[in-house]
């Protein structure tokens, strides 16, 4: 490994070698550079801001991102984006109704319904008997916030970081449109996803990296709602904003790993062959296109390096183990996706997204949100000290939810200790953390029942439109033109939700 | 300022993106009277002699004051609403009005007039048509056209781009030894008449219509659609006009007598994603399908972003909202039911057998029709047989033995059954159609064991006898679970009808029928209800007394496998939700197959065996005689005679089973009565405005001409040859696919808010010459890849890269990354592995593992042998996780209809070329090759494997490095036996276990790197 290029970044030069370069601008490529390094080896070239473990920073010195971008100066440098897929129960976790208690097993007043629809699974249902919660709830924090602190101990531990919103709602009532909704602001497949946007109009700070990553995990208890690729995708934005899936384990990103038998040091070879070749080949035709590929071929080569080592937690000292859970040990698990997370942030990944399966509790609810919860609680709660330890909570913005909610009536079998919940798209919980949010509060309100908002509501656009405004984007003015059309995130909605802002 | 405002080019793109918003076709949102999209609008008076556009005088028109003034009240467009006009575009503005301020309509809408042939002044070089308008503004702005490939160059351009696979080094030297004239012509013949030629047509035609092997949504379940993809292929090897491809794919089961074949085109439509998700409402996908079906109808055929208009009028093109249900109204009739099926083809479907398949079928037929003639040639034996019989042992039968076939369970209620068991009340025996019956008094039923066959998805038949004391609202019998979602089955009387339920979930899950005849209490009627497996309501049928009942289906959303309900208990005289039934049941028998209707007429006789033996012949009916004769043949014939009837009855169900098992296609079906079609307001499903009826956009509507108003008039429309949009979009797609950009970069979108065509007069000259030529497809490939201007070497001089970055003036020839599909299917290739097997169902080739698995509820079944090397046309496509290494290459999600492609150039597309599992096991295959076939020396590898990866033969400078790099790779391997063992072991093919593993894996890497040189992957 070339030691000298420790300190010895890849020089800027425009946007050629950033990560998923199209070749819009080829000319600014630094030909010579690549090709100068390709006769000495480039092995080891450019690896130093990925071995380095210096935060970047979060100005666009890449100058990949928009014009103008950021819109002003932003209180969140990244987004960690903590996506809890199946749609978790309110009712267990942040909007304690204790009144339910006298009325479990009685109906639902009609009133509460006012008319309006219900999921094709539970529209033929006979009867509508309130669930109460099984669990007591209790007042955490300096604030008295109350959390379900049997589900979530380790959460309630850091309810001081958490701003708990009580009053998100959405439009869709069933998983793959409100999941579709919730990442690209449209319940039909084909809008670019949230960090597919962020990555057109910010760029990427870390050149050596995706803007957007994607981490997938499945729940203990099994089986959960699917996930698609277009839940990371980018629409009809360029494919290179899409999000780059990592994982854990042996090979991180897909296709990463040379053949068996074909050694580093044979695939560096190979690729100075084809480096040379292509050189020529370009001398002759003159086309662009060919030095952008030099390029990408190189940085393939440092991601062979320079991905497995991010992802490779076993540097780690026990007392990040004492943080996340001996879990996040395990590729493939929630806990070690958050702990990836924060190398990720450390590398100044823009926008990275964990999706955890597992919260559709239509029977057995208690049973799903206990799983669910040991999966994820303590993980979640370390990730959030863990980056307050390292200074970076303030503009690290962490969002933690689902696509939607569940309904306070029943679903299936009601017994004292069982009972399901059908999805609830009028109000739910989600928290934010970090990145500017106010800290320690407890915002919206919703109705006795948890079935409608009474106070504050905070529609998924909103959502959308606060998380670009804290990384200094304004919401209307990041756009897209498509089909004749200038798109954008928040279609024609969304409003920052000023007052959970610090 | 030079030259004069062009109109359509330089004034309608402000006022569209400017001003359309509140001054444009949107009623709803225009701010103020004021309409700036028509030229009433434009030139009409605003009152008090206030004129928008005063045409010569720029200070008398509103406009300019408005888009000048200082008055931030004033001042258009709004601050507020973040649109400015630059200086430029003011006085651009200003100048189109002093000079006249001339006005037309948008020029896509404008219809097509064939333009003269520019004269040229290299006049030797245009080789067609398209050649003189490409020159003639090439030279305009000063360039010359570049030179013509070179052969090597050439045959391998247009090999790849017209059969997708390059030129094998054979293919090159033929063509370099044919110096005659016409060369090139006849390579390009020979590659058109490939069946190849079609499976390469097919690609972008399968992006632009969605297709998938999957539906798309939540657990995105399979489906077959794979005939409708052989159309396709097999309409462009038989070079189908244009015309007809639309008619067929829009429209084909309206035409007369439509063949098989023209239904299966219509599956164009259905390929769209379609939920199956329980919790959805019906009538909101009813909606979003035909959504769908006119915005991929509009895209592909007209290129108009139609689906703006669906919540309001079009903001920028003259759609309206209410023009835009009326197209729904030719997409919404269809006999679907708005809920998909979870794991299989959704109504409407056919059974499609191939040409095979069809011939098996018929001797199948044949089969049966043989059998019945051996058994009817015996018949007076068999009868005086069967005499004798009838006098002698026929008093020992039992109903048991009759018609047992696949008869898992009797039950006689003659107090011999095993397995009845009573569950609640005091249900009795009472003398009943044969012996006793079970005897409910509406407080009681029966548990009978059954096996866990009555589920959705399989085939199986319920029949008995039934004498209702009541017809009051009750359940007859049930095999249904106690919960919410209450799967199974149910048998119930409801205000007097049978109604029969089959349930994997209340009330999203649900097949029912009821007849429409009322039974009346105290007589029995013998029920027989059958299941086809088809997840259908109409594969559900009732029988009265041995026929058919004329019925109704009430629900058809029965769309889901039924997992849960396979253990629930069967109750006779009741169910788990409603009343008990009060009457008898008798002589039930349940089945694991669908009885015929013969089988059921017999098993509705009111009479047992012995007793129609004991009566006279000519007072037995036709049915009775059928059932003592079917006893007699199956159970006490004469062994020969046992085995004619035996063979019938295989030959019946073997039939049966290899008709379940074709193919099926979805299809479109019209429904009797079509739907009544609603604008919805905001687009929204449940809000509906006011009724439309069919009826064409106004804009495009073709005067002197009347097309009928169902698909197949809009299809008709569509390609009558004087749509201004048809012949425009599709040469453009043409003409995208050899070149990379359509002649109108935005191949969506031709409207107003589209990009103005780089050539309008070539685009307009292809659009004429296509219908001209009677839509012949062939001859459009044809006119094209012989132009001069495809034909031109693809070097890039600086200073085309400085003038012409994106080559809009077309100053050289393609040069272009392989798209995915493209990339494996020629490593696939050279490698010697890939086959050559066109059409058929989808394959599964390698795939990271658990790559599904991870995300999904489906497990990926990789296919083993000759379907991991098949064209990747043919590699299934999961909607929602789309082959990784071909998402990563940009191929199109078809999640939803996509006509123009984007090629990006990301080290993780080096990451896939290098290292996925087909590209090394290819390189693998070629490394054998390369020690096989290229000579035994270095120097003689090098040139072999080089000529097949690039068509030409190294240049010196290249040889020695590829010399020396093969040495590197000698030099490794020679040392390394494990890792030589390891790396030629990638893959499932045969290994030559007669070459040295060292020189195979040094081979194998020196294919691994020649795949990944940009020459190769890159068509040149």
């Amino acid at each position: 490994m070339n030691t000298e290029s420790k300190n010895h970044a890849v020089p800027c030069d425009g946007e050629c070698h950033n990560y998923g370069q199209l070749s819009e601008n080829p000319l600014t490529m630094t030909r010579r550079f690549f090709l100068g390094k390709a006769a000495k080896g480039l092995g080891g070239v450019a690896l130093a801001s990925l071995l380095n473990d210096n935060l970047l920073a979060a100005s666009n010195t890449a100058g990949n991102g928009l014009p103008g971008l950021p819109h002003f100066a932003p209180k969140a440098k990244r987004v960690i984006y903590l996506f809890q897929s199946g749609g978790p129960s309110q009712l267990e976790l942040f909007d304690y109704k204790p009144t339910l208690k006298k009325l479990h097993g009685q109906e639902v007043p009609a009133s509460i319904f006012n008319g309006q629809r219900l999921t094709g699974m539970t529209a033929g249902q006979s009867s509508f008997p309130v669930a109460r919660s099984v669990y007591d709830f209790e007042q955490v924090g300096k604030n008295g916030l109350w959390m379900n602190t049997e589900l979530m101990p380790h959460l309630a531990k850091v309810a001081d970081d958490l701003c708990i919103i009580k009053s998100m709602h959405t439009e869709a009532i069933n998983h793959d449109p409100a999941i579709t909704f919730f990442q690209s602001g449209f319940q039909i497949a084909g809008r670019p996803s949230i960090g597919a946007w962020l990555s057109y109009g910010l760029g990427s700070v870390n050149e050596n990296l995706p803007a957007f990553v994607a981490m997938t995990s499945n729940g203990t208890g099994g089986g959960g709602q699917p996930l698609y690729d277009r839940l990371w995708g980018s629409g009809f934005l360029p494919s290179k904003h899409q999000g780059v899936k990592f994982a854990g384990g042996k090979e991180p990103v897909l296709y990463l790993n040379n053949p068996d038998g074909m050694s580093s040091e044979v695939r560096r070879k190979t690729l100075d062959h084809i480096a040379a070749m292509n050189q020529m080949k370009f001398d002759d035709y003159g086309d662009p296109e060919i030095e952008t590929r030099i390029a990408q071929y190189e940085m393939a080569f440092r991601m062979q390096t320079s991905v497995p080592e991010l992802t490779d937690v076993a540097t780690e000292p026990e007392s990040t183990f004492d943080l996340y859970g001996e879990d996040a040990k395990k590729p493939g698990s929630y806990a070690n996706n958050c702990l990836l997370a924060r190398r990720l942030a450390e590398r100044g990944v823009r926008f990275i997204q964990l999706f955890h399966r597992g919260w559709d509790a239509h029977n057995n609810l208690p049973r799903v949100e206990s799983r669910q919860s040991n999966d994820t609680d303590q993980a979640t709660a370390g990730l959030i000290q863990d980056l307050k330890q390292r200074g970076m909570l303030d503009d690290t913005l962490i969002v933690w939810g689902g696509e939607f909610g569940r309904t306070v009536y029943c679903q299936g079998e009601l017994s004292p200790e069982a009972y399901g919940r059908d999805h609830h798209p009028r109000c739910f919980s989600i928290f934010m953390a970090g990145g500017g949010m106010k800290p320690g509060i407890s915002y919206g309100e919703t109705d006795e029942f948890s079935y409608n908002i009474t106070e504050n509501p905070v529609s998924v656009h909103d959502l959308h439109a606060t998380i670009l405004h804290q990384l200094g984007v304004n919401h209307k003015k990041l756009t897209y033109k498509f089909q004749g059309r200038h798109y954008r995130l928040t279609d024609v909605h969304g409003k920052v939700v000023k007052p959970i802002l610090a | 300022m030079s030259g004069k405002v062009d109109f359509s080019r330089e004034i309608l793109p402000i006022i569209s993106d400017n001003c359309f918003k509140c001054h444009g076709p949107d009623a709803n949102t225009r701010e103020t009277d004021m309409r700036l999209d028509t030229r009433e609008g434009v030139f009409g008076d605003l009152g008090g002699g206030y004129f928008p556009i005063v045409p010569g005088k720029p200070d008398e028109s509103e406009i300019i004051w408005h888009i000048s003034t200082d008055d931030e009240d004033d001042l258009m467009p709004p601050i507020e609403s973040e649109l400015s006009l630059s200086s430029e575009e003011k006085s651009l503005f200003r100048q189109w009005i002093e000079e006249g301020a001339e006005w037309k309509g948008h020029w896509s809408f404008e219809p097509v007039i064939r333009p003269e042939l520019p004269e040229v002044t290299y006049q030797n070089w245009p080789r067609n048509g398209i050649d003189h308008f490409v020159i003639s503004k090439l030279t305009e702005q000063g360039f010359s056209p570049s030179p013509e490939a070179d052969k090597t160059t050439l045959i391998r351009r247009v090999t790849l781009d017209l059969t997708g696979l390059p030129p094998t080094p054979a293919e090159v030297d033929a063509f370099l030894a044919d110096n005659a004239p016409g060369a090139y012509e006849r390579l390009v013949d020979r590659l058109l008449a490939s069946p190849r030629y079609g499976e390469a047509m097919a690609l972008p035609w399968l992006d632009a219509a969605r297709y998938a092997d999957t539906d798309g949504y939540q657990n995105d379940g399979p489906r077959d659609m794979w005939r409708w993809r052989d159309w396709v292929i097999n309409a462009y090897n038989q070079n189908m006009p244009f015309d007809q491809f639309t008619i067929e794919q829009l429209a084909g089961d309206l035409l007369p007598d439509p063949t098989m074949d023209q239904i299966i085109a219509t599956g164009f439509n259905r390929n769209h994603r379609y939920n199956s998700e329980s919790g959805l409402v019906p009538e909101e996908f009813l909606l979003e399908n035909a959504v769908d079906r006119v915005d991929t109808t509009s895209t592909v055929w007209m290129g108009v972003t139609m689906g703006c208009a669906r919540c309001h009028d079009h903001k920028y093109d003259p759609f309206s909202t209410k023009e835009y249900y009326q197209l729904i109204s030719y997409f919404n009739s269809i006999t679907e039911s708005g809920r998909a099926v979870k794991f299989a083809n959704s109504e409407p479907w056919i059974t499609t057998p191939t040409d095979k398949q069809l011939e098996l079928l018929l001797k199948k037929d044949e089969r049966i029709a043989s059998s019945q003639v051996s058994l009817h040639s015996k018949q007076s034996e068999i009868k005086a047989a069967q005499k004798e019989w009838e006098k002698s042992e026929a008093k020992n039968t039992t109903e048991r033995s009759f018609l047992d076939e696949g008869l898992v369970r009797y039950y006689s209620f003659d107090g011999n059954d095993s397995g009845v068991n009573v569950m609640q009340g005091n249900p009795w025996l009472s003398s009943g159609m044969f012996g006793t019956a079970a005897t409910l008094d509406g407080d009681s039923h029966f548990v009978v064991d059954c096996d866990p066959i009555l589920v959705t998805e399989y085939r199986w038949s319920i029949s008995f006898w039934m004498k209702p004391d009541s017809v009051e609202d009750s359940v007859i019998m049930s095999r249904q679970e106690i919960s919410t979602t209450r799967p199974g089955i149910t048998v119930e009387l409801k205000d007097g009808h049978l109604q029969f339920y089959v349930m994997t979930r209340w009330i999203a899950g649900v097949g029912a029928v009821e007849t429409h005849e009322k039974l009346v209490p105290g007589e029995w009627r013998h029920v027989t209800l059958t299941n086809d497996g088809s997840y259908r309501a109409k594969g559900m049928k009732i029988f009265l007394d041995g026929q058919e009942a004329q019925s109704r289906v009430l629900h058809n959303t029965n769309s889901n496998k039924d997992v849960s309900a396979k253990g629930a208990k069967f109750r006779v005289g009741g169910g788990v939700v409603g009343n008990n039934y009060q009457g008898q049941v008798d002589e039930l028998r349940i089945y694991d197959r669908t009885l015929w209707d013969d089988e059921i007429a017999q098993l509705a006789v009111p009479a047992r065996i012995q007793e129609i033996a004991e009566a006279k012949q000519k007072y037995r009916s036709t049915a009775a005689s059928a059932k003592l004769q079917a006893y007699y043949l199956n159970n006490d014939a004469s062994e020969e005679d046992q085995a004619l009837a035996n063979s019938l009855f295989d030959a019946r169900l073997k039939r049966l089973k290899f008709h379940d098992s074709l193919p099926k296609t979805m299809v479109m079906e019209e429904l009797g009565m079509p739907r009544e079609t609603h604008v919805r307001r905001r687009g929204v499903y449940h809000d509906r405005g006011e009724q439309v009826e069919r009826k064409l956009p106004k804009i495009l509507s073709l005067s002197n001409d009347s097309f009928s108003q169902d698909r197949l008039g809009l299809a008709r429309w569509l390609v009558s040859g004087k749509h201004p949009l048809t012949g425009r979009v599709t040469v453009n797609r043409y003409w995208l696919k050899y070149f990379g950009r359509g002649l109108v970069k935005t191949a969506e979108d031709f409207g107003i808010q589209g990009d103005r065509p780089s050539h309008p007069e070539l685009l307009d000259w292809l659009a004429d010459e296509f219908v001209r030529l009677r839509w012949d497809i062939k001859a459009m490939q044809k006119l094209i890849v012989t132009s001069a201007t495809y034909r031109q070497s693809s070097r890039i001089s600086p200073t085309m890269l400085e003038k012409d970055p994106e080559n809009v003036l077309y100053t050289h020839g393609p040069r272009q990354r392989l798209s995915a599909h493209i990339s494996r299917d020629q490593a696939l290739a050279m490698s010697g592995l890939l086959v050559e097997e066109i059409g058929g169902p989808s394959v599964s080739p390698y795939q990271p593992d658990r790559y599904w698995e991870d995300l999904s509820n489906m497990k990926y079944d990789q296919s083993d042998g000759d379907d991991l090397y098949r064209r990747s046309l043919y590699t299934i496509w999961k909607r929602t996780l789309p082959p990784p290494s071909m998402a990563v290459m940009d191929a199109a999600d078809r999640e939803s209809c996509m006509v123009s492609s984007t090629r990006t150039n990301t080290p993780l597309q080096a990451l896939t070329l290098l290292n996925e599992k087909a590209f090394v096991e290819s390189a693998r295959n070629f490394g054998q090759r390369i020690l096989l076939e290229g000579g035994s020396s270095i120097r003689d590898r090098v040139v072999f494997a080089f000529r097949t990866v690039a068509g030409r033969s190294p240049k010196k400078t290249e040889q020695s490095l590829l010399e020396a790099a093969y040495r590197d790779y000698r030099g490794f391997y020679a040392e390394d036996a494990e890792s030589a063992r390891k790396l030629i072991g990638v893959g499932e093919s045969k290994l030559n276990e007669n070459l040295n593993p060292k020189e195979l894996a040094a081979a194998t890497t020196f294919a691994n790197m020649l795949f990944n040189l940009d020459e190769v992957v890159t068509k040149e």
